[in-house]
């Protein structure tokens, strides 16, 4: 490696960053990639402390603080604002840890300053979001070892939208309580759209389908036997997410329409 | 019975055996088959037994003439199912065995869609070094070489090769990495 390299990342920066009102920066992007390479905890702490001091920011301790709000902003406001580049790195501090179990990136963000336990479960359930959406087959393994407590919702949002088709056997699993109907809700959008990751090739090598995830979904719902008004909220969601991807979904949608 | 009225294990068995049936079929198949059974695939839209490697092998049989062909007719569009696969693997190949002619493809290109982000990606994994610091120079000349075919609103892709090859770097040279981007 050489100056070539510091050259190129200032390069692309410039390139990343033309759109106006844009957060895209080359660097960041790459800090992120920097941050998901580190083989241990050991120098992920090392090298989160040593950020924390080259930019003189606290924010890489608090970083996950938005999380859940950008989470559900995501999928149901148009006012989402993207993150700043210090809640990305600190998100990838955090789904890094999550690498050598989720108890230490737990435990990261509760060590993360004064702030207020309801703050850091925010901050906690964000990660942990994230974390299985990115490993949902590692975040179902876990879930089904046994209940994970008040995190289960957390993790089950993010392996629903990592990875649709688990969902039949997901949400069979004990320890939901009331939540699946909430967390199945919550995770149409994201799932109805394709995602970087979907392109090349996707998830543990899952072919990425529309038609695959809305009808595992269907299934899923028929399974966790959710009735009344609440099944048909669902269904109205979930046929309103696919609709411009499969085709029984916008029949379902022009059927409701003429009713 | 109905595949889908099988207990869990058998149809597991199932699906093995399936995907070996394919493979095998796949590998007997002459090169002038393989464009054809591509083409096939793409019209697939549910699930299926095939991994990406089968795809990618299946586009690295193909002929010299028969690649850009296909990769013209895929074009962009849809990036779900085994169309998004079929154009990942093609895109690939081509850019591995042409990366000029490629990128010369995606500069005529008329939709900026997801579908054209896909194929850039494909195109850059394609034809990065193996070496991630290289790979890195490799992303830097795409963009300077070829702006026009790399577009204005499709650069999710070169987001994703970005991390990843700093992702890359730092697994064998954290510090050195770290340095880089201390660097103002």
């Amino acid at each position: 490696m050489n100056k070539s390299q510091t050259q190129a990342l200032q390069f692309l920066s410039n390139k990343f960053s033309r759109r106006p009102l844009s957060v895209i920066d080359a660097k960041w992007i790459a800090m992120e990639g920097f941050f998901a390479g580190l083989p241990d905890l050991a120098s992920l702490n090392i090298y989160a402390a040593r950020f924390q001091k080259l930019w003189n920011t606290p924010e890489i301790l608090t970083a996950t603080r938005s999380f859940r709000k950008q989470m559900e902003k995501r999928v149901s406001s148009l006012n989402w604002t993207p993150p700043t580049p210090h809640e990305n790195i600190g998100r990838e501090v955090a789904i890094s840890m999550a690498r050598f179990g989720v108890t230490a990136a737990i435990k990261w963000i509760a060590a993360s300053g004064p702030d207020a336990e309801i703050e850091k479960n925010g901050r906690i359930d964000g990660m942990l979001t994230e974390w299985a959406w990115r490993n949902p087959a590692t975040a179902m393994a876990l879930l089904k070892k046994g209940p994970y407590g008040m995190r289960q919702k957390a993790i089950t949002i993010g392996i629903l939208r990592g990875d649709a088709r688990l969902a039949p056997d997901l949400v069979q699993l004990p320890g939901h309580g009331g939540s699946i109907g909430f967390a199945l809700g919550i995770s149409f959008a994201a799932a109805a759209t394709m995602m970087e990751y979907d392109m090349y090739p996707g998830h543990g090598d899952v072919l990425p389908s529309h038609q695959a995830r809305y009808e595992a979904f269907k299934e899923a719902i028929r399974i966790a036997r959710i009735k009344g008004d609440r099944l048909q909220q669902l269904n109205r969601s979930l046929n309103g997410g696919f609709q411009y991807t499969v085709p029984e979904a916008k029949k379902a949608i022009r059927l409701a329409q003429n009713n | 019975m109905k595949r889908d009225n099988l207990p869990p294990i058998r149809t597991n068995l199932t699906s093995l055996i399936a995907a070996a049936v394919t493979m095998v079929n796949f590998e007997c198949l002459p090169a002038t088959s393989v464009s054809q059974q591509l083409q096939e695939l793409r019209t697939l839209r549910g699930d299926t037994n095939m991994s990406f490697a089968a795809v990618s092998g299946l586009a690295g049989r193909l002929e010299r003439d028969a690649l850009p062909t296909l990769a013209r007719e895929i074009g962009t569009g849809r990036t779900d199912g085994m169309s998004g696969w079929v154009r990942a693997a093609v895109f690939a190949e081509w850019g591995k065995r042409d990366f000029m002619a490629a990128m010369h493809q995606l500069w005529k290109s008329a939709h900026l869609d997801s579908g054209h982000n896909q194929a850039l990606y494909a195109v850059f994994r394609g034809s990065r070094p193996s070496e991630p610091a290289e790979a890195l120079l490799h992303l830097q000349r795409m963009f300077k070489d070829h702006s026009s075919a790399v577009g204005a609103f499709t650069r999710g892709w070169a987001k994703r090769a970005l991390r990843e090859v700093f992702s890359e770097m730092t697994t064998t040279q954290p510090e050195k990495t770290w340095q880089i981007l201390a660097s103002d």
